[in-house]
């Protein structure tokens, strides 16, 4: 988790200063459709917050906005259309056009599906859950 | 009015609830949300984003310098390529410019030369076909021949100067008998301060020639020009053969000597006029 905060802070600084691509909503997103956790709901609420700060906006509209994809998406990933990884593209498309406008949808729904299957690599793989115990 | 809620619909309201995950925590960060919106509409969290700002002002900073030193390397390395390109095909222009000059320098001292002779021989009674040099070795090779209505025995001169007359011909060139050729001999006089003298112009192996058959009683002298005589069928007269460099004058011959040398190098000729018809 601190990884990923810390991945998500950097990348915060980046979409601020070098790519305007919402790479930080992208995340999220994944990560809902990945994992209807609370820890989504927190992540989207601060990030939001470091978001509206780093561009200048009024703090909390952002949050809004991330808060309010983010819990569309873990809603939808509680259906069973949610079992098919190639959804988070059309997905990420249509919420990303929603928040930042079509050119940065197309760029983000491209980089949507590296981005979802790294990040399930790296909870399968390297995120312990309790379902895991060690046999002795 | 009054709306009575019946079990049905209570269960299916509590159903949509309960697909919704984390709702609680949701509608909680909202509400917060909103109240940081209202907040700092107020600007009443203004110190703390000041505060802020001293914190992500540097690091956006530094992201932003850092990526426009990389873009700076990368438009570095585009543009280098851009000019490497340039340069090439600059370099192709500058050659072609350079050989096109060298033809434009050349055609132009050919055309000063043509009217330098002009100055000299008049176009009106002769008949000036102008030859480029192409070969030099006992005699001087000429670009132009029968195709040019030039016939063996022609003269061939530069301003007012005489090189030569032609003894060999093909239709696109023609060799030159100089007058340093061993077998050249042409009727001459000197002319100078102190008076004139005749003789015959001999060709030597060498640069000079040899002014011969000169009477003792007739004046000549180092720095004095040597003329054609003219008694020749082919040659005109008057045309410059040389200029006297040694008088050598011996009591007991008959006649004395002098040598000859050209007033011009053959090399430095761009372009020479054979005397046609």
């Amino acid at each position: 988790m601190k990884t990923l905060i810390i991945i998500l802070i950097i990348v915060s600084f980046l979409q601020t200063t070098i790519w305007p691509l919402d790479l930080v909503l992208v995340i999220l997103i994944s990560r809902a459709y990945l994992k209807a956790q609370k820890s989504n709901l927190f992540l989207a609420f601060f990030l939001g917050l470091l978001i509206s700060h780093l561009t200048l906006l009024p703090l909390g509209v952002k949050s809004s906005v991330y808060l309010a994809l983010v819990q569309i998406i873990q809603t939808l990933s509680k259906s069973r259309l949610s079992g098919h990884p190639l959804l988070i593209v059309p997905l990420t498309f249509i919420l990303i056009l929603a928040d930042s406008g079509l050119s940065l949808a197309v760029w983000a729904s491209i980089v949507s599906l590296p981005i979802f299957y790294s990040l399930k690599m790296w909870e399968e793989r390297f995120i312990p859950t309790k379902e895991i115990k060690l046999r002795i | 009015m009054v709306y009575i809620v019946n079990r049905e619909e209570i269960w299916y309201i509590g159903g949509v609830i309960k697909a919704i995950p984390n709702l609680k925590l949701f509608l909680l960060l909202i509400f917060l949300s909103l109240v940081i919106f209202l907040t700092d509409s107020i600007h009443l969290l203004d110190f703390f984003k000041r505060g802020a700002f001293y914190l992500t002002n540097p690091i956006s900073f530094g992201l932003y310098s850092t990526n426009q030193q990389i873009k700076r390397q990368f438009n570095f390395i585009f543009e280098a390529r851009l000019a490497a390109r340039e340069n090439k095909a600059l370099k192709e222009q500058m050659g072609d410019l350079l050989s096109e000059n060298a033809l434009l320098r050349k055609k132009l001292a050919e055309t000063e030369a043509l009217v330098a002779q002009e100055q000299y021989l008049d176009p009106k009674i002769y008949n000036l076909i102008p030859a480029r040099p192409i070969g030099l070795s006992r005699n001087l090779r000429i670009d132009k021949g029968e195709s040019s209505s030039i016939k063996i025995g022609q003269v061939v001169v530069f301003k007012d100067n005489f090189i030569g007359k032609v003894v060999e011909i093909s239709a696109q060139a023609a060799n030159i008998r100089l007058l340093s050729d061993p077998d050249s001999k042409v009727a001459a006089f000197s002319q100078g301060l102190s008076g004139k003298a005749r003789g015959v112009l001999v060709g030597q192996f060498g640069t000079d020639f040899l002014f011969d058959k000169i009477l003792h009683e007739e004046q000549v002298k180092a720095g004095d020009l040597v003329y054609s005589e003219g008694t020749e069928s082919y040659l005109p007269r008057g045309l410059i053969l040389g200029r006297v460099k040694e008088v050598m004058e011996r009591e007991n011959e008959i006649f004395k000597q002098a040598k000859v040398e050209p007033v011009f190098s053959l090399r430095d000729l761009e372009l020479i006029f054979v005397i046609g018809e």
